[in-house]
């Protein structure tokens, strides 16, 4: 299984106790209430996927599509 | 560099900063102990570099028009300090913490190295909270350990934090953003019906300058437990900590602990760092309300998980700020919090590492803690570390510690628990000792009977006195053989062990020689009041069945034979009873209204006796009054413990108890040395003069709480101790007993201690023992308590149980009470009364005391009244010589909370007794009814009609004819009025509107005229309507607002007063004749003709001089000029005039507090916070009419400096105020050069009291619009 921007939304929601179409690519996630803890156990999740996974950029990300521009770019 | 508006985050910091500038609490600080080869030059050019790459460093805060501001100062930023450690390192670097940092002139931030020796350092770093938050200071730290490192070449610098700037920008991108609206309306929503916010801690709310902290480390095996519990609830470990904290911190809550409610409110701190925030030294932390609702019955994982659930809830909508919650929900000020303790929750590791060196980290700065802080620090597999930070003026040292262990200990088992229900509050230890160790009364005392004990006295001292009833004395043996024979005839009839025999007598040597026989006849007692004749006696009679009844002759009750002491008949000898027998049944209310026949047994009563006389050393020569009615268990022991010690029975003649004049001549003729009151009672004994200097060296009091202020009274009266002593009926008098010293602190006398024999438990709704300073239910177990209730065994079994902690039984006594330290017990009502107003728990004896400290009431009572469905305080005074309701009321205010105010003070003669003394709360009257008078008519009658019962919390409309400040309206009120008005109408009338028509349907007719929002701030403020005109000239400041008691004490006149144009901006006359000359002006549009009256307080006195004399240049005539505690100019020229910070609290004094007594408020806002804390107009003003009073408290002064006095044709009265003027140069005499005349009244007070309602009295006659008779009549 590799990352991929739905695996990202699915954990992103399922983080926030929200059903995924409520995790749009462009919401601010920390308007959404994700915060650094639930941040830093996806990523842990994530790098194990995608061992190349720049984790230290995805801190400043907002969104889900910041996170797989970087993800994706990283592939 | 341009200035900027702060932050919502740094708004809510900047605030609580200026509310007490010198006050350390917010500055966030941590020490790095490092070992090991360090360079300090690499270290001082790594702070120089951090100060110059992150921003925040150096920002500098100043108060403006538009409100607290922020820039970047160039090379603000702090550079390292660095310090040799001399003694001890710890008390070094907490002494630096608590230094406290000034936000205009900075830094904002302090790193200081201090060198312990050449391998041995400690690294201090210290930023305001407004600056940086916990999560920025580990980012400022390791950003800082990468710099050194960088300088030491151990490797590359790395990226710099992010810029400030960025802080702004995500709460601007937030405040656009659509999520905003939808968090706003979920918080809403959720929070509409919060209630009243609870404290764990019992101290005032208060300010702390600093915080107590307690930290333990958690076992290992509790961390594993936990990730358990959490994995089995399906929410992360922090989450499941988050849940098991919440649920110890609900064990300490009042209304937790005795059952009242299952939801606390928590504080939860949102770290925000999210997105482009991440990195930036900024302050994000974000408090929300987080509702915890307890189900101790749940399955433990099933009620985590919901917790869990709703913290992720909370997290959706965790950006919207916390401040602007307070704000909108009007949660801001002492005692209307918007949460209670927080939990925070930390698993970073914020220890930085250093190249070569071993680094250790200690957080010594909390940034805040407004009550109560549960930290974690950690994680379950690197170890998890409780810490306790509780503000220190409402928690002691002790206190945090004891929490601490409590904390730990209570985890240690919730999380390996099945439910809530299983896991106690106390540690194994708490519980040994509140439960054992402090009941621990064992007393030897022999199984007996109170007729042994009696006939043993009766024979070991026939002759000594043992009765005194008016004349009438009986010794030892005459008491003796009357008794005998009435229990040889009753054993005559029949009566003996096991039968009840009613006593029907009032207090009589007869009524003596009845309980006696009936006693000594094996048969227990009922007394039955002799006058009453209801339902409820007879109801009574019905229940016990007496098998006689002792009454007086002619009395009948239905089939019951009826007796009197001496009546002829058979004799037997009785049988005598057995210590189980029981000895008395006393009837008391029960809550369905059926009286309640309490057995009490021989065994009970003699342990109570036997302690009583040796605990209070009873014996032959002691004089002990018999004045309490027989149906109260109060008598029980005055009546028999004489014939227990060889003393004599002193009996008061029926009524005396109600009569503070004969019992204080009973008393005296009588030498008492013994005697019982109720509070309530006592307060009107030491009424009387006839009590002064009496001395009674035994006073018990008992029947209700007793106030500490009256036990100070007592001593100030009377010579003798005082006691307290508690006890329900059902527990055979007394319990506990503590003795009230004259230096006794707290509102109320504690109940103190169990008595021999006797065990007291604090337990919460599920009988677990309570925490010490936590309310909860009071048991008692022991050999006093009750057989139960005659013929009810359900309603005994119901309050009658099986004590859990050894065999035997408990009663439950339906009262509320608090242990502190040692053990002591407090009395804090009843459990099944509880008074709530708003949600908020409300002790009605806290709110008393605040009545008496205010020295207007003589006597004072609080209740609460729930007549129309919504209920409210209401406050009965016994005013003092001179005091009104708006005085008693203003006073209160200085030592109330808000939600703590009454609704209305209602001033009455004397206040209702029950005929045991009590005070009678149903017999209080209900206030004046505020919808008595003219209906309102006009549209803008009928919205004010609506909206004064809207404010005064009024059942209905409001009467035109009502005025906004008698019915109970305080100036806060007053400017709530003018909001709704403005909300309303869109229009606001401006305060000065209300204040000079406090009438409603004057203030509707004002409304109906369009004019000019009034902010009372113009150059004339008309304070009373009708009538000849007073112009009452300001003082330094330039308001007139302080004549308001003077116009209300002058009904009959039109009082103006002239306030200064340098409250808007004018420029300031040339001199003080110049400014006397325009108000002239004034006076002469006002009133064109005829005499003038005029009088001015303080500097206003001088102006009102000046222009007296400028109207006798105008050929007027001056009648009254009366200057109060005013001295003429020469007297200030060598004074210094007012710089800036004295102008400035010229506006405390203005608004009517004591400089003096605030010290601390030095600055502008601080001065401002205090005065909104407490709900003062002066608050409310616009900056621009701030600055107008600072610059009429300059000007003013500097033109009296340059005047010189006329002299006048007309005389002038002069008030001196005695307490600040005696023995000083300043006396009356000094205006006689510029007079024709002067008259002289001096007043014992103070300078700023001259003004207040009831000093005023001392020369208000003066001011009548009639001319005054030369001589008072008589």
């Amino acid at each position: 299984m590799t990352l991929t921007l739905e695996k990202m939304r699915a954990d992103v929601a399922a983080a926030l106790d929200l059903p995924v179409e409520e995790v749009p690519s462009d919401e601010h996630l920390g308007d959404l209430g994700l915060d650094s803890i639930a941040l830093m156990r996806l990523l842990m999740g994530w790098e194990e996927l995608q061992p190349t996974l720049p984790s230290e950029k995805l801190y400043e990300c907002e969104t889900l599509a910041a996170f797989w521009d970087i993800a994706r770019a990283a592939q | 560099m341009t200035w900027r508006p702060l932050t919502e985050a740094q708004l809510g910091i900047w605030y609580a900063q200026a509310r007490d500038p010198q006050s350390p609490v917010l500055v966030t600080g941590q020490a790095l102990f490092i070992d090991g080869p360090f360079d300090p030059q690499a270290l001082a050019r790594a702070v120089k570099a951090l100060g110059q790459e992150t921003e925040s460093l150096s920002l500098r805060f100043r108060d403006g028009p538009q409100g607290p501001q922020q820039r970047l100062e160039p090379d603000g930023a702090p550079r390292l300090v660095q310090r040799e450690a001399k003694g001890d390192i710890d008390a070094a670097i907490l002494s630096e913490a608590r230094e406290p940092m000034d936000l205009q002139t900075g830094p904002v931030a302090g790193v200081t190295l201090w060198r312990l020796s050449a391998l041995r350092h400690v690294l201090t770093l210290r930023i305001h909270h407004i600056a940086a938050d916990g999560q920025a200071m580990v980012q400022v730290t390791r950003r800082l350990a990468a710099l050194y490192a960088a300088q030491i070449g151990a490797q590359g610098p790395g990226d710099p934090l992010t810029p400030f700037d960025r802080a702004i920008e995500d709460e601007a991108r937030f405040a656009a953003a659509p999520a905003r609206a939808r968090q706003r309306a979920w918080w809403h929503e959720q929070l509409q019906d919060l209630p009243a916010i609870d404290s764990m801690s019992r101290g005032a709310d208060g300010d702390g300058r600093w915080f107590h902290r307690a930290e333990r480390p958690l076992p290992q095996a509790t961390g594993a437990a936990l990730e358990a519990l959490a994995t089995r609830a399906d929410v992360h470990w922090t989450d499941a900590l988050s849940a098991l904290a919440g649920a110890f911190i609900a064990r300490h809550m009042p209304q937790i602990a005795t059952g009242e409610t299952q939801e606390i409110v928590l504080g939860i701190p949102l770290q925000n760092r999210m997105g482009r925030v991440a990195r930036t030294v900024s302050t994000q932390v974000n408090v929300l309300p987080l509702r915890l609702t307890l189900d101790e019955d749940a399955p433990l994982a099933d009620w985590v998980g919901q917790v869990g659930a709703d913290l992720a809830a909370m997290r959706r909508n965790g950006r919207y700020r916390g401040e602007a919650l307070a704000r909108e929900l009007g949660r801001i000020g002492a005692g209307r919090r918007l949460w209670g303790p927080l939990i925070n929750i930390l698993p970073f590791d914020a220890c930085p590492a250093l190249p070569g060196c071993k680094t250790r980290l200690k957080i010594l700065g909390a940034g805040s803690v407004d009550d109560l802080t549960l930290c974690f620090r950690g994680d379950p597999h690197t170890g998890l570390l409780a810490q306790v930070d509780a503000n220190d003026a409402l928690y002691t040292a002790p206190e945090v510690e004891a929490l601490c262990d409590r904390l730990t200990d209570f985890l240690t088992r919730a999380v390996d628990a099945g439910r809530l229900a299983d896991v106690a509050t106390l540690t194994s230890a708490e519980t040994a000792r509140n439960i054992i160790a402090r009941n621990d009364t064992a007393h030897e005392v022999p199984r007996t009977t109170l007729p042994a004990l009696i006939e043993a006295q009766m024979r070991a001292t026939p002759d000594a006195p043992a009765l005194l009833f008016g004349d009438t004395r009986l010794c030892y043996g005459e008491l003796d053989r009357q008794s005998a024979a009435l229990a040889r005839r009753l054993a005559g009839r029949g009566i003996g062990r096991g039968d009840i025999v009613g006593v029907a007598l009032p207090r009589s040597v007869d009524l003596l020689i009845a309980l006696l026989g009936v006693l000594r006849a094996g048969a227990a007692y009922v007394p039955l009041d002799p006058e009453d004749d209801s339902a409820r006696r007879a109801a009574m009679i019905a229940r016990a069945a007496p098998a006689a009844i002792l009454a007086a002759p002619g009395s009948t009750f239905g089939a019951i034979p009826v007796l009197q002491a001496s009546s002829p008949g058979v004799e037997t000898t009785p049988q005598p009873p057995k210590p189980n027998d029981p000895a008395y049944v006393l009837f008391t209310s029960g809550s369905t209204g059926a009286p309640k026949g309490v057995v009490i047994t021989h065994d009970a009563i003699v342990n109570r006796l036997l302690w009583m006389r040796d605990t209070y050393a009873i014996g032959p020569g002691d004089r002990i009054m018999q004045k309490t009615p027989t149906t109260f268990d109060v008598s029980v022991w005055e009546l028999f413990i004489p014939f227990l010690s060889g003393a004599t029975l002193v009996v008061a003649p029926p009524g005396a108890h109600r009569d503070p004049v004969a019992l204080a001549g009973l008393v005296r003729r009588q030498a008492i040395t013994a005697m019982h009151f109720v509070p309530s009672m006592l307060e009107l004994f030491l009424d009387a003069p006839a009590s002064d200097g009496l001395c009674i060296p035994r006073v018990f009091a008992s029947g209700e709480a007793l106030p500490t202020r009256l036990a100070q009274r007592f001593h100030a009266r009377i010579k003798g101790r005082l006691h307290n002593l508690y006890g329900p009926t059902e527990a055979a008098v007394d319990v506990t007993a503590q003795e009230a010293l004259a230096r006794a602190q707290g509102a109320s006398i504690p109940i103190g201690r169990p008595v021999w024999n006797t065990r007291t438990y604090l337990l919460d709704a599920r009988h677990r023992p309570v925490a010490d300073g936590v309310p909860g239910r009071l048991f008692l177990a022991g050999r006093q308590l009750a057989q139960g209730y005659l013929g009810q065994p359900d309603l005994t079994a119901e309050r009658f149980l099986p004590d859990p902690f050894q065999t035997g039984r408990m009663y439950d006594t339906g009262d509320i009470a608090v242990s502190d330290h040692q053990g002591v017990l407090t009395y804090q009502g009843r459990a099944d009364s509880q008074v709530k107003i708003r949600g908020m728990r409300i002790e009605l004896g806290e709110i008393e005391a605040a009545l008496h400290a205010t020295g207007l009431a003589a006597q004072g009572a609080v209740i609460v009244d729930e007549a129309h469905g919504q209920a409210r305080l209401l406050a009965y005074a016994v005013p003092r010589a001179g005091a009104d309701a708006s005085a008693i009321r203003a006073a209160l205010a200085d030592r109330l909370p808000l939600a703590l105010m009454p609704a209305q003070i209602v001033l009455l003669r004397s206040l209702p007794l029950t005929p045991s003394g009590k005070l009678d709360r149903k017999a209080l009257p209900k206030p004046i009814d505020s919808t008595f008078g003219r209906a309102a008519q006009s549209p803008e009658e009928t919205l004010l009609s609506g909206l004064y019962a809207e404010i005064l919390g009024l059942a209905a409309p409001a009467s035109a004819e009502i005025d906004f400040f008698s019915a109970g309206g305080d100036s806060l009120g007053a400017v709530r009025l003018c909001l709704r008005i403005e909300e309303e109408t869109g229009r606001d009338p401006g305060l000065g509107a209300v204040l000079e028509n406090p009438v409603l349907g004057d203030l509707a007719r004002r409304l109906s005229v369009p004019t000019e929002r009034d902010d009372g701030t113009g150059p004339v403020l008309h304070l009373g309507a009708g009538g000849a005109p007073l112009f009452a000239v300001h003082p330094a400041g330039g308001l007139a607002w302080c004549y308001r008691a003077l116009a209300k004490a002058l009904p009959g006149r039109a009082v103006i007063g002239l306030q200064s144009p340098l409250l808007h901006d004018s420029p300031a006359p040339d001199s003080l004749t110049a400014m006397a000359r325009s108000y002239m002006d004034r006076v002469d549009q006002i009133q064109p003709d005829g005499p003038l009256d005029l009088l001015g307080w303080s500097l206003g006195g001088i102006i009102a001089h000046a222009m007296a004399a400028e109207a006798e240049r105008r050929g007027r005539r001056i009648d009254t000029l009366l200057l109060l505690d005013a001295y003429p100019s020469e007297c200030w020229r060598a004074e210094p005039e007012p710089d800036e910070a004295t102008a400035l609290r010229a506006l405390l004094a203005i608004a009517g507090f004591d400089p003096e007594a605030h010290r601390h408020l030095d600055t502008r806002s601080a001065i401002m916070g205090f005065l909104r804390r407490h709900g003062h107009p002066l608050a409310q003003l616009p900056q621009a009419v701030q600055d107008g009073v600072i610059r009429s408290v300059r000007a003013t002064n500097a033109l009296v400096r340059n005047h010189q006095e006329p002299h006048l044709r007309a005389p002038l009265t002069h008030v001196t105020a005695l307490r600040d003027q005696a023995g000083s140069a300043l006396h009356a005499a000094l205006w006689r050069p510029y007079a024709q005349g002067v008259t002289s009244i001096e007043l014992d007070c103070h300078h700023p009291d001259l003004i207040a309602p009831e000093t005023l009295r001392g020369y208000v006659s003066h001011l009548q619009p009639l001319p005054t008779p030369s001589f008072a009549p008589g």
